[in-house]
C-alpha cells in the first residue's frame, strides 16, 4: 500500500484541521432505529471521537430485520447491540449505551450539560418527545439533527445555534488577481517587463496577468483614465490584447489573457456592511475574526486581504514562480495583519485567519429556525414566501415535488399529536379508515403553512381523490431500510459539515421522496 | 386496554391478526407495503414494469425474504467497493437473499473509512469474498455468492441469469462494457419490438467526493450509458512540454518523476502505485525538481492523488447513492411503487441539491439505437486513419476491428494470425478498400458484443 492512513481518502475532503475536529466530538443518538444506525455508521467510519446510543426497546422487542446494526438476536437490549455492531465498525471511535425503560422520561438535560463537544441525532421520534428532545437541545445551544424514515419518504432536519460559513470550498473561484487596484509590488512587478524586448519565446510565455496589466494600463491613457466598462469597450478591449501578441493563434498565453480579459476590470470586494451585518449577530471566534477584518477593510480603504493564490497558466517557470511569489507575500503580510488583530485570541491560529482572508467575500452566517417554530408557531412572512417559491418551481411530475410530501409528513406528526398513534396503525383491520382522518390534517397543515390557495397543492394533495392520504396511511410509519439509508447518509455529511466547519450546510430540511427519487431543501 | 398490554402483545411480536396489520406501538415494513395497495404502484408512473398485486397470503410469522418475488430473485452487484458493500447491506436489509457480487480488486487500508465490510485484518484480501463472507454471516438468510475477478471473463450468458444488476463501479470503460453486454441480450420479435422476457434492468450508481449519481437503464427503452458518454469528458493529462520544459505546479513535478524519469531509471519495471517504495522514490524525485524551479507544494499526499488519480470519497455519499440504487431494485422487482425516470444526480458539498431528470436517447447511439452513422471521409484517408477518428472522436472507441457489409474482413484486432494478415489494409486509402456509400460493420472490446454500422461515401 501506498499509505496506512485509512482516512486518507476524505482527509482529501476535509484535511487534518476538520479530522481533528470530528476526532473531538462526541455524537449522541435517541433512538436506534435504522436511520439512526445508519447516520452513525456514517460517523463511527470516518472516525468520530465517541458515540452514546440511548433506546428503550428491550431484547425480546427485537423484531425488526431492516436494521443492519440491530440483528434479531434476543440476548440484549437494542441499544447495546447497536452500539456493539457499530463501534466494532472503527476501533478508533469509543461508545457507551444507555438502556432506559422510556425515552420519554430521561434526562436529556445533564446528558446533555456533561457531554462535551456533542451532537445529537433523534432518530424516528414521535412528536412530543421529538419536541421535548428539540427544546432541550435548543436551550444548550446543542447542534441537533432529526431523521425520520416514514415509508418510501425520508426527511432530515438541522437545528443549530447559528452557522458561521467560513469555508465553503466551492467548485469554482474567480482567481484574485486584484488588477484593478494593484498592491505595489504587484504593479512594480508588471511595469518591469519590457514585452518588446523579450525574443518570442519568452513573449510567448508571459503569464497572462501581466499582459492584461499593461493592455488596461494602455487603455486607461487613452480612455481618461477608465477601465472598460460596456460591452463594446469590453470587445474592443479584447482585440487590443489580440493584436499585442506576435502569433495570436500560437500564444496560449495570449489566449488565455483573452479568455480572462474580465479579469482587468471586475474585482473581488467584500461588502463592509454584509460584514457589519454578519457581526452584529456572531459570537466567539467567527466575531473576533469579522472585526479584524472589518479593521482590515478600514485601514486599507475598503480593499480586501488577498486570496493569495495563482492558477496555472501559460508561462515559463520563472515568470510563473515570480508571479507567484508577488501574491503569496501579500497575502501574508495581509494574514499578520488580520492576526494583530485578533491578538486578544490566541485561540485563533494563522490557519483561521487565513481561511478568513481567502473566503471573505462569501462569509456568511446560517440562522437556522427552530422545529418549536416550525411546529408550534405561524411561519413567518420570509418562510411563507419561500416555500410559495418553492410551489412555482415543481418537480417535472408536480405530486412528486417533495414540498408536497412535507406537508403530508408534517401531518402525519400531527395525526400523532391527536390520536397518540400513526395513521395505518391500529389495532383492528380497517387500517383505511385513518386516510379521511390523515387527509383532514392535511388541510390543516396547508392551512397553517398558508399555502392553502396555491394551486400546485390544490391540484395534488389538496385534491379530493386523497391519494396523498391513503400513501402515507398504507405506510404505517414503516421503516424502509433503503429509506433509511439515504437519510442515514444526508444527516451523516450534514453533521460532518457542522463538526468541521467546512462546506455548506442544509437550512434547514431535506426531504427525500422515494418514489420518484426526487429530492428538495425547505427553509421551513 | 392498557398502554403497558398493548405493548407486551408488540413485544411478543405474535398480534395473531392479518399481517397487514400494524400495532399501533409497532411500525410497518416492506412487508406492510407488499400487502397493502398504493395509488402510485409501478402501472401508474411512466415506466411500468408491472401491476402491482398486493400479497395477501402473509402469517404473522412471515419474513420479507419468504415473499415472491423477492425469495426467487437473482441479483447481480458488480463492485465490491464503496458502493458495492453499501449495495449488499441495502438487498439484504430488503430481502433478497440470492445475490453474485463480483470484483477484481483486493482490500487496501484506504478502504477502510467507507468500506464497512472489511476490516484491517482482511487487506489484502479479495474483496468479493470477504463482503460476502460477512454479509452470509451477519445475515443468515442470505447466499450471497462472490467472483473474483474481471466482469470481462463472465460470458453474457452469466449475465442474463439475473434479474437485475446493479453497479458500483469506479471506471468509464467497465461501465461501458456493462451497459452493452446488458443492452446487447435483448432480442428481437419479428415485429421489431424488444422481447420483455430479455431486458434485464441495470441500475448504475457512481460516487465522488460529496457528489453522486443514479440511474436506471432498461435496455432498448430508456436511455443507456453509452448515450451519456458525451457528459464524461476523456481525462486531460499535463501537456508534455509543461512536464518536459516549463513546470510550473506541483503537480508537473510528480508528473515528471513518474512519466519521465521512472522509465528512464527503471525501463523493464512499471511504476507500482501500491508500492510504498516506488511512490517514495517518485515523491523524492519530484521534490528534487519542485526546489530546482523554486515550486512549493510537493507533498506524499499529493504525489500519490496524482499518481494513482485519486478521487476523495466518503461513507454518507456512497450510502445515499447505493440505497438510491437498491431502492429502485426494490420496487422495480415487486411494482410496489414507481420507477425513477431515469437519472438523479446528487451534490452535497453546498447545501444538498439533488436533480432528477429523464436521460434522453441519443438517437445515433452506438448502443440503444440501431441507427446507422453516417461518415463522409475524403476518399485519400487510410483505414488507420478512419480507426484513430473512431478512437479519438466522440465514439471512443479503444480497439475496433471491421469489416464490410458482405463480410470482406478489413482489419480485426484478434487473433494474432489474422491481426497480422489484415496489417497490410491499414495504410491502404478507404478508396481502394471500399465503395462510396458501402456499409462497414465496427465491434470494439469496449462494447462486448454490440456492433455499430457505418455508412462511409466519399466526398
Amino acid at each position: 500500500m501506498a499509505t496506512n492512513n485509512k482516512y486518507d481518502r476524505q482527509l482529501r475532503l476535509w484535511g487534518a484541521k476538520g479530522q481533528k475536529a470530528l476526532g473531538e466530538t462526541t455524537v449522541i443518538l435517541i433512538r436506534a432505529s435504522a436511520a439512526g444506525t445508519e447516520t452513525l455508521k456514517n460517523l463511527v467510519l470516518p472516525g468520530v471521537g465517541r458515540i452514546i446510543v440511548l433506546d428503550d426497546v428491550s431484547s425480546s422487542q427485537n423484531i425488526s430485520d431492516s436494521n443492519f446494526f440491530v440483528p434479531s438476536t434476543p440476548l440484549k437490549p437494542r441499544a447495546q447491540v447497536a452500539l456493539e455492531l457499530l463501534q466494532e465498525l472503527n476501533p478508533d471511535v469509543s461508545g457507551s449505551f444507555e438502556h432506559v425503560n422510556s425515552l420519554a422520561d430521561y434526562d436529556y438535560q445533564s446528558l446533555f450539560a456533561n457531554t462535551v463537544n456533542p451532537l445529537v441525532v433523534a432518530a424516528d421520534l414521535e412528536y412530543p418527545l421529538m419536541m421535548h428532545v428539540s427544546k432541550i437541545a435548543g436551550a444548550k445551544n446543542i447542534p441537533l439533527i432529526v431523521v425520520h424514515s416514514y415509508g418510501l419518504m425520508g426527511s432530515l432536519r438541522l437545528q443549530s445555534p447559528p452557522i458561521p460559513v467560513i469555508d465553503p470550498k466551492p467548485d469554482n473561484t474567480t482567481p484574485d488577481l486584484r488588477l484593478v487596484t494593484p498592491f505595489q509590488a504587484l504593479e512594480d512587478y508588471c511595469n518591469a517587463v519590457d514585452l518588446e524586448a523579450l525574443d518570442d519565446k519568452e513573449h510567448g510565455h508571459v503569464p497572462y496577468p501581466v499582459i492584461l496589466h499593461q493592455l488596461a494600463k494602455k487603455w486607461k491613457q487613452g480612455h481618461d483614465g477608465k477601465l472598460p466598462s460596456n460591452f463594446k469597450e469590453k470587445e474592443e478591449f479584447r482585440v487590443s490584447i489580440k493584436n499585442a501578441a506576435r502569433k495570436v493563434d500560437m500564444e496560449v498565453n495570449f489566449m488565455e489573457a483573452v479568455d480572462n480579459s474580465y479579469l482587468a476590470y471586475t474585482e473581488r470586494t467584500v461588502d463592509k456592511d454584509h460584514i457589519k451585518n454578519l457581526l452584529e449577530k456572531a459570537s466567539g471566534k467567527f466575531a473576533v475574526m469579522l472585526q479584524a477584518l472589518l479593521e482590515f477593510l478600514e485601514s486599507h480603504n475598503g480593499a480586501a486581504p488577498l486570496h493569495g493564490a495563482l492558477p496555472d497558466m501559460t508561462a515559463s517557470t520563472q515568470a510563473y514562480v515570480q508571479l507567484q511569489t508577488q501574491y503569496r507575500e501579500k497575502a501574508k503580510i495581509d494574514v499578520e495583519e488580520l492576526l494583530s488583530y485578533c491578538s486578544d485570541s490566541p485561540e485563533i491560529t494563522e490557519e483561521d485567519v487565513q481561511c478568513l482572508a481567502q473566503n471573505a467575500a462569501t462569509l456568511d452566517l446560517v440562522k437556522v429556525r427552530s422545529l418549536a417554530d416550525e411546529f408550534e408557531n405561524s411561519p413567518t412572512a420570509d418562510i411563507v414566501e419561500g416555500l410559495e417559491s418553492a410551489t412555482f418551481d415543481p418537480y417535472e411530475v408536480a405530486e412528486h415535488t417533495p414540498l408536497l410530501w412535507y406537508c403530508g409528513l408534517r401531518a402525519c406528526h400531527n395525526f400523532y399529536q391527536q390520536y397518540g398513534r400513526y395513521p395505518g396503525t391500529c389495532v383492528d383491520k380497517d387500517w383505511q379508515k385513518d386516510v379521511s382522518l390523515l387527509q383532514a390534517c392535511i388541510s390543516k397543515i396547508v392551512n397553517d403553512l398558508q399555502l392553502g390557495q396555491s394551486d400546485l397543492l390544490q391540484q395534488t394533495i389538496l385534491s379530493s381523490d386523497n391519494k396523498f392520504a391513503e400513501e402515507l396511511t398504507r405506510y404505517a410509519n414503516a421503516e424502509i431500510h433503503t429509506i433509511a439509508s439515504i437519510i442515514g447518509g444526508v444527516a451523516s455529511q450534514e453533521a460532518v459539515k457542522l463538526i468541521t466547519g467546512q462546506y455548506i450546510p442544509i437550512n434547514n430540511t431535506y426531504i427525500f421522496n422515494g418514489i420518484a427519487s426526487v429530492g428538495g431543501v425547505y427553509e421551513v | 386496554m392498557t398502554k403497558r398490554k398493548v405493548i407486551d402483545m408488540a413485544t411478543e411480536c405474535l398480534s395473531e391478526g392479518d399481517p397487514m396489520e400494524v400495532d399501533s406501538h409497532q411500525r410497518g415494513s416492506l412487508l406492510t407495503l407488499l400487502s397493502r395497495p398504493s395509488p402510485f404502484a409501478s402501472e401508474t408512473g411512466a415506466l411500468p414494469m408491472g401491476i402491482f398485486e398486493p400479497l395477501t397470503s402473509l402469517n404473522d410469522q412471515t419474513k420479507v425474504w419468504e415473499v415472491e418475488p423477492l425469495k426467487s430473485a437473482k441479483v447481480l452487484v458488480v463492485g465490491a467497493g464503496g458502493l458495492g458493500c453499501e449495495l449488499l447491506k441495502d438487498l439484504a436489509m430488503s430481502g433478497i437473499t440470492s445475490i453474485e457480487v463480483i470484483d477484481l480488486d483486493t482490500i487496501d487500508v484506504t478502504n477502510l473509512n467507507r468500506q464497512f465490510l472489511f476490516r484491517q485484518k482482511d487487506v489484502g484480501s479479495s474483496k468479493a469474498k470477504v463482503a460476502a463472507d460477512f454479509i452470509n454471516n451477519r445475515c443468515p438468510w442470505m447466499k450471497v455468492i462472490a467472483h473474483h475477478g474481471m466482469i470481462q471473463d463472465k460470458p453474457p450468458s452469466f449475465y442474463a441469469s439475473f434479474n437485475c444488476i446493479i453497479s458500483g463501479l469506479d471506471n468509464i470503460e467497465a461501465r461501458r462494457w456493462l451497459n452493452a453486454t446488458v443492452c446487447g441480450l435483448v432480442t428481437f420479435d419479428e415485429d421489431g419490438d424488444p422481447d420483455p422476457s430479455t431486458i434485464i434492468p441495470l441500475i448504475d450508481g457512481g460516487t465522488e467526493g460529496f457528489s453522486g449519481q443514479v440511474r436506471v437503464i432498461l435496455p432498448r427503452i430508456t436511455s443507456c450509458f453509452e448515450c451519456s458518454l458525451d457528459a464524461f469528458p476523456p481525462q486531460r493529462s499535463f501537456p508534455l512540454c509543461t512536464i518536459a520544459e516549463t513546470p510550473r505546479r506541483p503537480e508537473h513535478c510528480i508528473a515528471y518523476a513518474s512519466i519521465l524519469l521512472w522509465p528512464k531509471e527503471f525501463p523493464d519495471k512499471k511504476l507500482d502505485t501500491d508500492s510504498p517504495d516506488d511512490m517514495k522514490w517518485v515523491y523524492e524525485k519530484a521534490l528534487e525538481r519542485a526546489n530546482e524551479y523554486e515550486i512549493s507544494g510537493v507533498t506524499y499526499m499529493l504525489t500519490m492523488g496524482v499518481i494513482k488519480n485519486i478521487i476523495p470519497a466518503v461513507a454518507s455519499t456512497n450510502a445515499i447513492v447505493a440505497a438510491a440504487c437498491v431502492n429502485e431494485a426494490i420496487k422495480l422487482l415487486t411494482f410496489c411503487s414507481q420507477t425513477l425516470n431515469t437519472y438523479m444526480m446528487y451534490m452535497g458539498s453546498s447545501g444538498v441539491y439533488s436533480h432528477t431528470f429523464v436521460y434522453e436517447r441519443k438517437s445515433n447511439c452506438p448502443v440503444s439505437s440501431s441507427a446507422v452513422r453516417e461518415m463522409k471521409v475524403n476518399r485519400g484517408k487510410s483505414l488507420n486513419q478512419l480507426m484513430q477518428e473512431l478512437k479519438d472522436g466522440d465514439l471512443r472507441l479503444k480497439s475496433p476491428s471491421i469489416t464490410t457489409g458482405n463480410g470482406k474482413t478489413l482489419y480485426m484486432q484478434k487473433p494474432p494470425a489474422l491481426e497480422k494478415a489484415t496489417r497490410p489494409n491499414l495504410d491502404k486509402a478507404l478508396s481502394n478498400l471500399i465503395d462510396s456509400g458501402e456499409e462497414l460493420t465496427v465491434t470494439d472490446p469496449v462494447l462486448e458484443s454490440i456492433s455499430l454500422t457505418l455508412q462511409v461515401t466519399f466526398d
